[in-house]
């Protein structure tokens, strides 16, 4: 009986503690997220500029001050004060891959990347030869 | 057509494949011009058509099609069969001259689709009492030169062709003006064309013989007509393989042809919607 009983106990030890790490590691794996939703932006033809309204949501280990930018420009996109998550709408438009990125404005450390990837239906245009007449 | 079937199924599989894009020649962005070696490219799509034809007695039809679409070009020489676009077909061409965005090419084409008492052969909605006892008009195959001159989205173009095959055997001259138009992801293109049909094109169309004629379809003996064509076409991709296209196709007819007893509207409208696959 004492056997048992402290079998029982041993379990739910072990069942808890079980879910306590996969607590642990959901929240490290969502401890800092950037999403776009699409991620790709086809256009009809190479070189044209792709179209399309995105979704860029994010989440960040501590609530703080974050800003949204596309990489290598300095203006914002949005920006957030005192928030843990954060999402916003934007209309995309570009010629190549553009990788957007949350910013952490106390540190000014760019915390997580996310890509919008361009493709194109028709990728390649046929080499053209251009010749004189004379 | 069977030979030009097989040729390009042989260049396809004795040649490397090179992509391109489809091309058709009423528009700026057509790739029927001289190329560093062999270049083609293939699709294939399906859509849903509907057809008001100027033919006495032929209702509208309507209808699944599939379609299949080649370029092919070897330095000089091209090959383009576009079924997605409605002003499409097939062409074989070479180019004399490409210079300061003008071409001058020799070309063969299909122009006039042919019929008989049913109708046009694709037509559905079998039999035709008000084309009965009418001999079969055959489709043409025509040859000639083209001009034409772009300004980057806008073409003109001048088409002078002989039918080559056993059909009217005759002359006729066309013009094309057609534009593209980008928005977004999507691609509009506006053409429009006018057609100068010889008298002998048009009466072997749209004439009628002693042997056909009836109490009811006198002898009809057409001169020279002519011919105006409005084209809207768009397409839209849906992803990296697939495109959405929709068009529409007017034709209308000068009165040498609508006053042919065999004929009961002064226009021809076809639209489609569809979807094309691109390798």
């Amino acid at each position: 009986m004492y056997s048992k009983t402290r079998n029982v106990f041993y379990f739910s030890i072990l069942l808890i503690a079980s879910d306590a790490r996969s607590d642990a590691n959901e929240a490290s794996s969502q401890a800092l997220q950037l999403f776009a939703t699409p991620n790709k932006c086809v256009a009809l033809r190479e070189g044209r500029t792709c179209y399309a309204d995105i979704e860029m949501s994010w989440q960040a280990p501590l609530q703080g001050n974050y800003c949204l930018q596309k990489v290598n420009e300095k203006t914002f996109i949005q920006c957030w004060q005192n928030r843990q998550t954060g999402s916003v709408s934007y209309q995309f438009n570009a010629k190549q891959t553009v990788n957007f990125q949350l910013v952490d404005i106390s540190t000014g450390q760019a915390l997580y990347t996310a890509p919008v990837e361009v493709s194109w239906v028709y990728k390649n245009k046929q080499k053209k030869r251009r010749w004189r007449l004379f | 057509m069977q030979f030009a079937a097989k040729l390009i199924l042989l260049l396809s599989l004795l040649l490397a494949c090179q992509q391109a894009v489809a091309s058709n020649r009423f528009y700026a962005d057509n790739q029927l011009e001289p190329t560093d070696g062999f270049a083609w490219d293939w699709s294939f799509g399906a859509g849903y058509y509907i057809d008001k034809h100027y033919l006495a007695g032929v209702e509208y039809d309507d209808g699944l099609e599939l379609d299949v679409n080649i370029a092919l070009s070897y330095d000089r020489f091209y090959l383009d069969i576009d079924n997605s676009q409605l002003s499409g077909g097939f062409i074989i061409g070479y180019n004399l001259v490409d210079q300061y965005n003008w071409s001058l090419d020799i070309i063969s084409t299909d122009i006039q689709d042919g019929f008989n008492e049913e109708g046009p052969f694709y037509n559905n909605k079998k039999p035709v009492d008000e084309l009965a006892g009418i001999t079969e008009r055959k489709g043409d195959f025509a040859a000639g030169l083209r001009l034409s001159r772009r300004f980057d989205d806008t073409q003109i173009s001048f088409e002078l062709l002989h039918d080559i095959s056993k059909s009217h055997q005759s002359y006729l001259a066309s013009g094309f003006v057609s534009t593209i138009v980008d928005w977004q992801n999507w691609e509009f293109r506006f053409g429009t064309g006018y057609h100068i049909y010889s008298s002998d094109f048009t009466n072997y169309y749209y004439g009628v013989s002693e042997q056909e004629a009836t109490d009811v379809r006198p002898i009809y003996q057409p001169s020279q007509s002519f011919g105006l064509l409005f084209e809207f076409h768009s397409e839209y991709p849906i992803s990296e393989d697939w495109v959405f296209l929709n068009g529409l196709l007017v034709n209308w007819y000068s009165s040498e042809v609508t006053d042919s007893p065999i004929v009961d509207d002064d226009m021809q409208i076809k639209a489609k919607i569809g979807v094309r696959y691109v390798f």
